[in-house]
């Protein structure tokens, strides 16, 4: 079937867009398109102007794309500090099985969990995390490979309001540092806080697209939402 | 007396966040129902938890003023109250007549069972025509079909429907929308959730709106979506001021 289908959108350097349609619209299909998860049918997916249509996620992320996962992923039986090692694309997971971890890579794990203020939690297992620990070690490890863009899917899911005030000034710290975010998100709150401009998506086509004022006030998203497009 | 009460029930998944912060509602016999509200409202989390599949933390629901806290799925069930999951859960290799007598499981007498099935075919006389059919092998409508014509085999009170139209055509949806409107004359209260608000709300006489895990307001069917506060509910508002760059 398909999920997605003639869906054209551009994502703006420097920018935080959000991604946001009705359930089953194809947001989560059109992430794995752009971070070569899922191989498209037709048509192409450029990042800086490179044609990474069909590469393999490895070489997406190389390229400077990283991205998180509605379901918080993480290895369990491993370190915070180790689930930061293997988000590191270049010779992460080569380090690891050699037992040792290189000193530059610590040094920027730690630094991004300071960031996000997990550091004191670095030996402990993942599986000892909080949901909302987790939540914040994705986010630490999206960081690790240098992205220029990052994909969020639904970084405000589950995640109570004080937590969520932290991702959020995280977000805008990191974007005015020169990250673009593209987000999907379904608290709305969020997305129309956050974002300078957001794709609408419905039936695996883009809807419309605009400011957050402008698709607050659109009534073809409210029905869509609604269910009436 | 009200049917069903649900009173500031709060509830979650194992260790994680409440999902239901404190929900209120009364279901009234004969009426029907459609739950609405944005994603992670906590809409399919409310239906799960009145079915015992979810334990409520706090709070109470009350069939027929007595407390069921606690009741398992099928205690319920055989209390009168038919949860239909989003996923159909039906055999897929089992007839579309086994899988209807599956529903009457708890029925245990035999007689009861085909008369009960008499009643669905009547109902669906669709489904009779594929009654010796594998469910695997029927399109997503008819499969629909089959589990609301399950969910009639134990003569339930209360029938929850969560997500009637996930993955139909809007034609197809239509016609299960007017099945599950036929329910009222079969002495059935209907509880629906639909996130097509306009065709859930469209099939019933009362609507509630949910928004992060409690009731935001409720009223007749036909005057919910105008109400202003829908905007806000599903597009959101702006948070705090933006102090960016």
């Amino acid at each position: 079937m398909e999920a997605v289908r003639a869906c054209s959108f551009e994502v703006s350097t420097g920018s935080i867009t959000g991604l946001i349609g009705p359930n089953g619209a194809g947001k989560t299909t059109a992430f794995d398109i752009i971070t070569g998860i899922v191989t498209p049918d037709d048509g192409a997916v450029l990042f800086d102007g490179v044609d990474v249509t069909g590469y393999m996620p490895h070489r997406v992320t190389r390229l400077g794309v990283s991205r998180t996962f509605q379901i918080t992923r993480d290895l369990g039986a491993m370190t915070v500090l180790e689930n930061m090692i293997v988000g590191s694309p270049t010779d992460g997971w080569r380090s690891l099985l050699g037992s040792r971890i290189l000193k530059r890579e610590e040094d920027r794990a730690m630094g991004l969990l300071r960031f996000v203020g997990i550091d004191s939690l670095a030996s402990e297992p993942a599986s000892s995390l909080s949901y909302g620990q987790k939540k914040l070690l994705e986010f630490a490890s999206v960081l690790m490979p240098e992205p220029k863009l990052i994909m969020l899917d639904e970084p405000a899911g589950g995640v109570n309001p004080a937590l969520l005030d932290r991702i959020m000034d995280h977000i805008r710290e990191l974007n005015a540092s020169g990250i673009t975010f593209l987000i999907v998100e379904h608290n709305m709150d969020v997305v129309m806080s956050l974002c300078d401009s957001v794709i609408v998506m419905a039936h695996g086509e883009v809807l419309t697209k605009g400011t957050p004022d402008a698709i607050r006030a659109d009534d073809i998203v409210l029905d869509a939402y609604l269910g009436r497009v | 007396m009200a049917l069903l009460e649900i009173e500031d029930v709060v509830a979650g998944y194992g260790a994680g966040p409440d999902i239901l912060t404190g929900v209120t509602l009364s279901i009234d016999e004969g009426t029907s129902y459609c739950i609405v509200g944005p994603n992670g409202a906590g809409k399919s989390t409310l239906l799960r938890t009145i079915a015992g599949i979810l334990k409520p933390r706090a709070g109470e629901v009350r069939l027929d003023g007595t407390r069921m806290n606690g009741s398992r799925p099928d205690q319920m069930l055989a209390a009168g109250v038919c949860f239909v999951p989003q996923d159909a859960s039906l055999f897929p290799t089992m007839t579309v007549r086994e899988n209807l007598v599956m529903g009457g499981y708890l029925l245990g007498d035999r007689v009861l069972k085909r008369q009960r099935l008499e009643m669905v075919f009547e109902t669906f006389p669709a489904l009779a025509d594929r009654k010796s059919q594998n469910a695997g092998t029927l399109s997503g409508g008819e499969q629909q079909m089959v589990t609301l014509g399950r969910s009639l085999m134990v003569e339930p009170k209360v029938v929850m429907i969560d997500e009637p139209s996930l993955g139909l055509a809007p034609m197809i949806a239509d016609q299960i929308f007017e099945k599950i409107g036929g329910f009222r004359e079969l002495g059935i209260t209907v509880v629906l959730v639909e996130q097509n608000a306009v065709k859930g709300l469209e099939s019933v006489d009362w609507g509630f709106v949910l928004d992060l895990g409690s009731k935001e307001f409720e009223g007749p069917a036909d005057g919910i979506l105008a109400d202003p506060r829908i905007r806000e509910l599903y597009l959101g508002k702006q948070l705090a001021p933006r102090e960016r760059r």
